[in-house]
């Protein structure tokens, strides 16, 4: 018995020698230290704290902001809370070494509740294309930004924990919750794009095609020559339209030349549409129903012609009854005769 | 470790030192710390009445004064006359330097002598003696075996770490220093413990190739 307590004994030192030399290894975390300010800079804190206590410290100024003020209660602390106070906005590892030194090593640097600018580049997830022009916006702020040509962008005035949202066409948008001041962002290209209709809107305008009706009863109807009158001469009326020489020659449209025009009757084309050198045309009023001259903008079945298109629709004829007219004038003498068809 | 002392003949006592620093008491008290790789010898025949040495190396002396018999130091190119004081003597092939910590120093070369007060430093390069501040704070690092680093470069604190271990240490070509600065004091720490504090702090990568230490890789 006395043999075992002997052991005991023996046990019960080598296991108070152990916590000793545990204690001795943790011993510079725990000593005592009162700031001789109140206010001032981190690395002046670090040079009190190493004039006022017996440890030594090594850090590199290369990874914090050694110039950045910090306040400190008029308290005791312990080493470890003075040195974690002092970089509460930074991810701080501190180790512990013989001859009473600290090693404090700065990983990362927290950003606060400051406001700061974040920038970086907008790139192509696949192909590490730097994309122009890509929208940065900042979530619930209504303000944002846009890519540079080198894919760059900068945002500033943000938050910790603030929210953008980066797209371009083509692209799936992300939401970034952003935490540091350099923030890369990759797009995963999205080319799966649903069926797009386009409808026309109840009220919208009908946009021009260009095209021009010569109403054959308007005041520009009286206009006629040796009182004939003439549809050729009535699109000459019309904006943009003139004719080559006093009185004569063909339709000269926006600087075209006359065999620039198409001419169509019911859908055939014309060559030589004047009579007597353009005293008169081959579309005779009476018969004439509608006509429209197109001045740009043609509708493709018109392929073929540069200035512009004129056509010309004819009168189906009278249904019920026979009807007739005869008129003549200087230029020369026509009869007028519509009928139902027979049968 | 090898450290000799020992009587060539009946009255010169001849110090070497090759790896490892070490102190040389002198007959009359004066204590002098020797760097590796230093040799010192008694060069006078009663030392206690002729108190004349010599000296290559690297050598930080601490002289018991005595009025009646000064304490002369032959160094290659110069001679140091003092009677009692603190001073460091380097020496290597070409050049001299002598810095004062305490007291008086005379300094002579060929017919020119300089009297050097606490605080003085000179350099002297193949004869011509240059008198410049002195501004490395770490000069004496070698001897009390304190290496303090005060918000240096790497590179320069790197440098000081291989003049203060005696050893070479090199960067890979690659390695980015720029804006990497450390503060740290080393007392009386291995180079092995040095090197893997620098580890800890900055995340340097390093490894020995022959007697060259190279380090690879640097996070600032």
């Amino acid at each position: 018995m006395p043999k075992l307590r002997g052991i005991a004994t023996i046990l019960y030192i080598i296991g108070l020698l152990l916590i000793t030399a545990s204690t001795a290894h943790t011993q510079s975390l725990s000593l005592l230290y009162t700031p001789s300010y109140g206010d001032t800079t981190i690395i002046a804190f670090l040079g009190d704290i190493e004039r006022n206590t017996d440890v030594s410290l090594s850090y590199s100024t290369s990874q914090f902001d050694a110039y950045s003020r910090v306040e400190l209660a008029r308290k005791t602390f312990t080493t470890e809370e003075v040195l974690r106070t002092l970089f509460s906005k930074y991810k701080v590892i501190l180790t512990e070494r013989p001859n009473k030194k600290i090693i404090v090593s700065v990983n990362d640097y927290i950003i606060n509740t400051k406001y700061f600018t974040t920038n970086g580049y907008i790139l192509d997830s696949d192909s590490g294309e730097k994309l122009y022009g890509a929208a940065i916006y900042h979530m619930g702020k209504d303000r944002g930004t846009y890519s540079n040509t080198e894919g760059f962008y900068s945002i500033s005035n943000i938050q910790k924990g603030d929210v953008l949202r980066v797209s371009y066409i083509g692209y799936r948008d992300e939401f970034i919750s952003v935490d540091t001041s350099s923030l890369q962002v990759q797009l995963s290209a999205d080319l799966e794009v649903s069926t797009i209709i386009i409808t026309q809107a109840p009220n919208s305008i009908n946009p021009s095609t260009g095209g021009d009706v010569i109403d054959l009863n308007s005041a520009s109807a009286k206009v006629n020559i040796l009182g004939e009158k003439d549809l050729i001469h009535m699109a000459r009326q019309k904006a943009g339209v003139y004719s080559g020489s006093e009185g004569l020659g063909g339709l000269i449209v926006r600087g075209g030349s006359p065999d620039q025009n198409l001419m169509l009757l019911e859908g055939i084309p014309m060559y030589a549409t004047n009579h007597m050198a353009d005293i008169s045309s081959i579309f005779m009023e009476e018969a004439t129903r509608d006509a429209q001259l197109i001045k740009g903008g043609f509708p493709s079945r018109y392929s073929g012609r540069l200035s512009s298109v004129l056509e010309v629709n004819l009168k189906d004829g009278n249904q019920e009854r026979v009807k007739g007219s005869v008129s003549a004038g200087l230029p020369g003498f026509k009869a007028f005769f519509a009928r139902p068809n027979f049968g | 470790m090898v450290w000799q002392k020992y009587l060539t003949d009946s009255y010169t006592t001849h110090y070497l030192t090759i790896d490892t620093n070490q102190l040389a008491n002198l007959p009359d008290n004066s204590i002098v710390s020797l760097d590796r790789g230093t040799t010192l010898d008694i060069i006078s025949e009663n030392f206690a009445q002729n108190r004349a040495l010599s000296l290559t190396g690297r050598a930080y002396f601490e002289v018991v004064k005595d009025v009646q018999n000064p304490f002369t130091v032959m160094l290659p190119q110069g001679k140091i006359t003092v009677l009692g004081t603190q001073f460091n003597i380097s020496t290597s092939d070409n050049i001299e330097e002598i810095y004062v910590t305490e007291g008086h120093v005379r300094y002579e070369i060929e017919d020119r002598s300089f009297d050097l007060k606490a605080g003085d430093y000179i350099k002297v390069l193949d004869g011509d003696v240059i008198k410049v501040a002195m501004n490395d704070a770490n000069y004496l690092s070698w001897k009390n075996g304190k290496l303090v680093l005060k918000d240096v470069n790497i590179s320069t604190a790197v440098k000081s770490l291989a003049t203060h271990y005696q050893s070479k240490i090199t960067f890979l070509p690659d390695v980015a220093l720029k804006d990497c600065k450390i503060s740290t004091t080393l007392d009386h720490e291995t180079l092995t413990e040095a090197l893997e504090e620098l580890s800890i702090l900055l995340s340097i990568e390093y490894k020995a190739v022959g007697d060259k230490i190279v380090i690879s890789d640097i996070n600032c």
